[in-house]
């Protein structure tokens, strides 16, 4: 055998492609490799771990690392992909929020890997008299996304030990029987992801911003005067979800 | 093909006794506040791969009063495949942040092709010694050492499989990259220790001996000690990094520095992590055993 076929051989097995070892002891690497790949999903995603348990996440992160296999040298890029994947593995259908949960973990941890833009405070004041020549900045780290079933009260409940415990998870709970689902904001405290429940209006006027239109064609002219608004702002602005103002030339 | 003549040594020189530890997540608190009372602290470079966040500013803050030794787990040098652009990006980006003493990382392979796709293994994977091997680890070795514009250093792994032919020992192995690449060294001790006594050899000391003996010692640029679990006689060995140095571990210690002289030493920890306090406490071992080797030589040349 070749060295490049002992190595492309090697992988495989490692990655469960064939049960036949390369060599003797090969599995010793195989059982290493595939703890380690557990350890970044439950890193990754700790959320779904709670919700599934620890025997569940190992055969779930198994079957999604010998799918997937490992692409990348950094393991913490490993499992990228976990939240679309599981949609069609058997775990959805007795869990069928697990994926949109997945999902929030997910933007929770890219946030916190990002860089997250920092205010410009002064640029604020580009917002002149005519809304239409000036407009908004989001920051472009930020994540955020509709789901039909509460996931932000379901991650917040699973950050406890005692997720029973919390009141985000009576909610969780009442609004799955009703049938409701919550929009989720992902944004970064120092260096601490966060996810907090949005409204209806406030996710559409977000995603609205991300085609960067004047305040005048995203809010309206008179905006300013309303003091739902600057109260508002003054709120995205305190998160870092708007970084700035810029005049449209 | 060798570019040994452009390759711009690692700077700073480390100093020769210096004595680091590896730091992992639990002990980034206790790096920020007792980073000075070691000489270098080690990381692993794909942990602070991030384009940013808290392990980022975290390294970039504890870099500045403490120089940084980049190990790297994932290059895979022996790998046939050329280590992907993407992945020197991201770590000539690290080495730019932190300037650090030393670049390394292992003489092992971690990519290989699949139905064509690139896949990468996750381990310090095993190649055979020969000469093909040599010829993919010297382009791998060369092609990051131009990426980097600075010497790296290679350490020798465990190996728990055996190949059914070898062109090379191990320790020639690594003199002909050294010569063809002008590369460093890293002598993982432990890692010949385990090697040893998984392949049952009758005497390992002596192994370990005649190895560091065999090897070239002017491109030795940098110790590590380690311990592995203890494991009954009929097991594999496993280089766990989950206990301390064993006492044996010392001993080769202390012999190894008196063939080659004191080198840059680190302590590696990375599982069942000890309290910042016993991990420093290694380190101080190493320092006295480097200090009893050094008074004794000093001994020796007044008498």
């Amino acid at each position: 055998m070749n060295l490049s076929d002992y190595q492309s051989q090697f992988l495989a097995f490692l990655f469960g492609g064939t049960n036949e070892p390369a060599l003797p002891n090969s599995e010793v690497y195989r059982f290493g490799v595939e703890a380690k790949a557990v350890r970044a999903l439950e890193l990754s995603y700790p959320t779904v771990k709670a919700l599934v348990g620890p025997a569940a996440f190992e055969e779930l992160a198994l079957d999604y690392f010998r799918m997937i296999r490992k692409q990348s040298g950094d393991w913490s890029d490993f499992g990228w992909g976990f939240p679309s994947w599981m949609i069609s593995h058997r775990i959805s259908d007795r869990v069928p929020y697990l994926s949109d949960v997945a999902r929030l973990d997910n933007y929770v941890g890219r946030v916190e890997r990002s860089q997250y833009q920092e205010v410009d405070f002064e640029s604020f004041a580009a917002i002149g008299e005519d809304l239409s020549s000036c407009r908004l900045i989001l920051n472009s780290g930020l994540q955020f996304f509709s789901s039909v079933y509460p996931i932000v009260s379901i991650w917040e409940a699973h950050k406890s030990h005692t997720p029973q415990d919390t009141l985000s998870f009576a909610q969780a709970k009442r609004m799955i029987a009703k049938g409701r689902g919550q929009n989720a904001l992902v944004y970064r405290a120092g260096w601490r992801g966060m996810a907090e429940a949005i409204s209806e209006k406030e996710i559409a006027l977000l995603d609205r911003l991300r085609k960067q239109p004047s305040i005048a064609e995203a809010f309206g002219d008179d905006v300013l005067n309303e003091t739902n608004f600057t109260g508002w702002l003054q709120d995205m602005i305190s998160k870092r979800v708007i970084v700035g103002a810029r005049t449209i030339h | 093909m060798s570019n040994r003549q452009d390759i711009v040594p690692a700077r700073p020189e480390p100093g020769s006794s210096t004595v680091g530890v590896g730091l992992r997540p639990d002990h980034y608190q206790d790096a920020l506040e007792h980073a000075p009372s070691v000489d270098f602290l080690e990381v692993h470079s794909e942990n602070f791969f991030a384009e940013a966040g808290i392990a980022v500013d975290l390294l970039k803050e504890v870099s500045a009063s403490t120089p940084i030794s980049l190990h790297g787990t994932s290059a895979g040098l022996g790998s046939v495949e050329a280590i992907p652009d993407d992945y020197l990006r991201q770590l000539k980006r690290l080495v730019d942040r932190v300037n650090p003493i030393l670049v390394s990382d292992h003489l092992c392979f971690t990519w290989a092709r699949i139905g064509g796709r690139l896949f990468h293994g996750g381990d310090l994977l095993p190649i055979p010694y020969t000469e093909d091997s040599l010829r993919h680890a010297v382009n791998n070795i060369d092609r990051m050492q131009q990426a980097l514009g600075r010497q790296i250093a290679v350490e020798n792994v465990c190996a728990y499989i055996e190949f059914d032919h070898n062109d090379f020992d191990e320790a020639a192995f690594l003199n002909e990259i050294v010569a063809r690449t002008g590369c460093g060294l890293i002598l993982d001790i432990n890692n010949v220790m385990v090697n040893a006594r998984n392949a049952q050899v009758g005497e390992p000391a002596d192994f370990v001996d005649r190895y560091v003996a065999s090897l070239d010692h002017s491109a030795i640029a940098e110790i590590h000690l380690a311990g592995s679990t203890p494991v009954d006689r009929e097991e594999l060995l496993i280089d766990d990094h989950a206990c301390p140095v064993s006492e044996a571990g010392w001993h080769a210690y202390g012999r190894v520095i008196r063939e080659i002289g004191p080198r840059p030493t680190l302590i590696e920890w990375d599982n069942n992590l000890p309290s910042w306090r016993k991990l420093l406490g290694e380190a101080t071992k190493a320092r006295k055993a480097q200090r009893r080797v050094l008074s004794r030589e000093h001994s020796h040349e007044s008498v």
